[in-house]
């Protein structure tokens, strides 16, 4: 067990340097200079020479990149061109609303998609069989963009329950907070219900038709006890995996639904940073979702071995 | 075809609603010149924002725009956008993918960068590459399949794996069969059913990641009728004119759900332990 976590720990450095070389060239093959949109077109060579050189811009490529993993290694990620502020403050600064709809999307997707997931396997061919089977393909096929759009339409436009959009930090507006994070929240909630809906039956559906579930019927034990003591707990193995893979699918969501409300967490400041071409943001914000993905699904692999004792002796 | 005949067998009822549906949206969208009489780039601005009526069946945007001919012409965007990400997606991710399953001296290298490329979720590689290399529909067509082609790849590889061993291949080899001829004669016919199943759900995921991008600016440029972006103008007319933004997200919606529901038919049919999911 101890050399499985070892070694899955030494699996990331590997992965987190090819992470950091695929944002940095990504990056650094945008079109427009920088300097140039920074200094408009009035600029005389000789300043867009001069901030060149104090953004490091007149160096080889190759030179640039071992420079910039360098400093990230140290946790510094270079300056904002717009927001004139380190980008590791400013990221830090808006991770919280981030992981606030982050985090209520993922509770509300766990809780509804397992609850389908489970109903549908329990009730395979009845009616909630097809309805659950009906509503997790419209949660994976309705574009987030376009139900956020239409929550706002239905629940803050027509019905006024919540704000059109906007943001009010935890800070200030206590549970107030939740009014500004919910429509997002069951936005993105919706997709991860039906991946996580979908997964959980044909994961139960295989247990089910195991033969100790079938040794558990015949002692007629109360199904109660036989789905959620018996079947449900080894199926989870899949479904932990949906979950950590879909997490940063997530995160790519809050690019897209805290633009539509705008909230100002990481994925408005990347949309943003895109469209002004503010590099060392754009990198800053593609390595963060690609760092929580590879270390919760380095947890993901550690919780397969707790769960699984085929592979901890393996 | 095994496809064909595991249909005629089992009558997969997703398969068969599925395909109806695709071929009603096929049909709309190669046949959109014929279908509509109007432009769908041409403003009219006599006709802004008309609801639905008898000449614009689902009414105007705010340029006096037919929205039925935009959707329809939308459509065929989503429709191009899906084929030529899925077509790119199983070329590259087959040719990666099988050389990593086939030859296990590079198999370590090639997972590792294809896990680290994993590790960005597709419309976020997808928006950062549309950024660097313009808005267009080649570049969006070129970023999803950068996208997806990895997952394309681990499927192919671990396929290839699965089949290598086995005795029959053993025997091709044996009978003096070279690498190519086993990998395509033997290896690739066999593995076709979870590539294929893939290959849809990838066909439904770039129709709703090319309306994600365009709906953000960074996907199939205006005039140029995209479902995405037509969200983008019902959006600020959303309380004036709300019959905007209906008809294109319920086509996505419709275009995409039947495309998952036909991967899910396709996956049930192919998979060998059918038992569990098929009756008799």
């Amino acid at each position: 067990m101890r050399n499985y976590i070892i070694k899955r720990l030494l699996f990331l450095i590997p992965i987190t340097f090819i992470v950091a070389v695929i944002a940095f060239f990504i990056t650094n093959l945008m079109p427009g200079d920088p300097v140039r949109v920074i200094l408009g077109n009035m600029a005389s060579e000789a300043e867009v020479a001069r901030l060149q050189e104090s953004l490091g811009l007149d160096q080889p490529l190759f030179m640039r990149f071992f420079r910039w993993l360098f400093n990230i290694i140290r946790g510094d990620f270079g300056e904002s061109l717009y927001l004139n502020a380190p980008v590791s403050e400013i990221l830090i600064e808006r991770l919280r609303p981030t992981f606030l709809i982050a985090i209520l999307a993922e509770i509300l997707g766990v809780i509804f998609g397992l609850l389908l997931g489970i109903l549908a396997a329990v009730k395979h061919r009845k009616f909630l069989d097809q309805f659950s089977i009906t509503l997790s393909l419209f949660g994976i096929s309705i574009p987030s963009f376009w139900l956020a759009l239409m929550l706002m339409f239905i629940f803050s436009v027509k019905l006024r329950w919540f704000p059109v959009s906007g943001y009010e930090p935890v800070a200030e507006a206590g549970f107030g907070t939740l009014r500004y994070i919910f429509l997002p929240a069951v936005t993105l909630a919706f997709m991860q219900a039906g991946l996580i809906a979908r997964m959980t039956r044909s994961a139960m559906l295989d247990t089910l038709n195991q033969d100790y579930i079938r040794t558990a019927k015949s002692k007629s034990l109360p199904t109660k006890i036989i789905v959620f003591k018996h079947a449900l707990k080894n199926s989870m193995l899949p479904v932990i995996t949906v979950i950590g893979h879909n997490f940063a699918v997530l995160l790519g969501g809050t690019w897209i639904v805290e633009t539509i409300f705008v909230i100002p967490g990481t994925g408005f400041m990347a949309v943003n940073a895109i469209m002004r071409r503010d590099i060392p943001v754009i990198q800053a914000s593609i390595i963060f979702v690609a760092v929580i993905y590879v270390i919760l699904n380095l947890f993901v692999d550690l919780s397969y071995a707790f769960l699984n004792p085929k592979i901890r002796y393996n | 075809m095994l496809f064909l005949k595991k249909y005629k067998k089992y009558k997969h009822p997703y398969v068969t609603t599925s395909i109806i549906i695709l071929s009603f949206l096929a049909f709309l969208s190669l046949f959109a010149p014929v279908l509509t009489d109007y432009n769908p780039v041409r403003n009219d601005a006599r006709n802004r924002l008309q609801p639905p009526s008898r000449q614009h069946i689902l009414g105007t945007d705010q340029f006096g725009r037919d929205i039925f001919t935009r959707i329809l012409y939308g459509l065929r965007t989503s429709m191009q956008v899906g084929l030529a990400v899925v077509i790119l997606t199983v070329f590259f991710g087959g040719i990666v993918g099988i050389t990593a399953g086939y030859y296990p001296e590079i198999d370590k290298v090639v997972m590792r960068i294809l896990d680290a490329m994993m590790a960005f979720p597709g419309i976020i590689i997808a928006i950062s590459l549309a950024a660097v290399w313009g808005a267009g529909k080649l570049n969006i067509i070129l970023a999803l399949s950068f996208a997806y082609f990895p997952k394309m790849a681990r499927i192919v590889r671990s396929a290839v794996i699965s089949i290598k061993d086995l005795d029959y291949v053993d025997s091709a080899r044996a009978a003096g069969a070279g690498d190519l001829r086993i990998i395509f004669k033997y290896i690739l016919k066999n593995s076709a059913s979870p590539i294929m199943v893939q290959a849809t759900f990838n066909f439904a995921l770039a129709i709703l990641d090319e309306a994600a991008l365009s709906f953000l600016g960074v996907g199939i440029m205006p005039p140029a009728p995209s479902l995405g972006a037509m969200v983008t103008d019902a959006r600020t007319y959303m309380v004036v004119a709300p019959w905007m933004i209906l008809a294109p997200g319920i086509m996505i919606v419709l275009a995409v759900l039947s495309l998952n529901l036909l991967g899910d038919g396709l996956r049930d049919l192919l998979d060998p332990h059918l038992k569990n999911t098929l009756k008799k």
